[in-house]
């Protein structure tokens, strides 16, 4: 098990419910590959710094999740097929939390 | 000794050659993240990256904010990465 953080940034033109809805999502395909999600941080809508695949504004959201890093590009591979989700980057919080250790 | 042999420059602040010489000025620039030790750079605090970006959003040069090389190297990524994600403008004309 390894710990990522996922920054999402997802469709502001869909109502918050439809927002739940993505988020859930994302949850559902972390735990379905024995992921555990740790912690979710809506930031909410914000105006982007520069256009975004013809967006001016986007909605973000961080999730912290657990998850095997052999599992990891499987999930990569179904982020894509997420509703509402336009962007997304994931990082490894382990190095950042090792790096904070030393 | 007069003022020309000590430091190469006469008066008028021309040396040898003729040519006006600019010596370096001031103390030394100091990296933030090492006097800081900041321990990893989060491509999500953009009020931290844009510090270390002119106004047009471009990347500032190591000799102008005195970033070492290695933290440098760390801020250009995370700029790189916020940008991907829409927190900071790429650069503008």
């Amino acid at each position: 098990m390894r710990t990522y953080e996922a920054l999402l940034l997802c469709d502001p033109r869909r109502d918050d419910a439809e927002l739940g809805q993505t988020l859930d999502r994302f949850q559902a395909l972390v735990t379905e590959r024995g992921g555990e999600v740790r912690n979710v941080d809506k930031w909410g809508r914000r105006k982007l710094a520069a256009e975004v695949e013809d967006l001016t504004d986007g909605y973000y959201a961080v999730v912290t999740y657990d998850l095997d890093p052999d599992r990891r590009a499987d999930l990569e591979a179904a982020l894509p097929f997420v509703e509402g989700l336009v962007r997304s980057k994931t990082i490894r919080r382990d190095i950042r939390e090792r790096k904070a250790a030393s | 000794m007069s003022p020309r042999d000590r430091d190469g420059k006469g008066r008028d602040g021309k040396g040898r050659d003729g040519k006006k010489q600019f010596p370096r000025k001031g103390r030394p620039k100091v990296c933030y993240f090492c006097k800081e030790k900041v321990a990893y750079i989060d491509y999500k605090d953009t009020a931290l990256l844009r510090r270390f970006m002119s106004d047009r959003g471009k990347i500032r040069a190591r000799r102008v904010t005195g970033t070492c090389q290695r933290h440098q190297r760390d801020v250009a990524l995370a700029v790189k990465n916020a940008r991907e994600m829409g927190l900071l403008s790429y650069a503008v004309r």
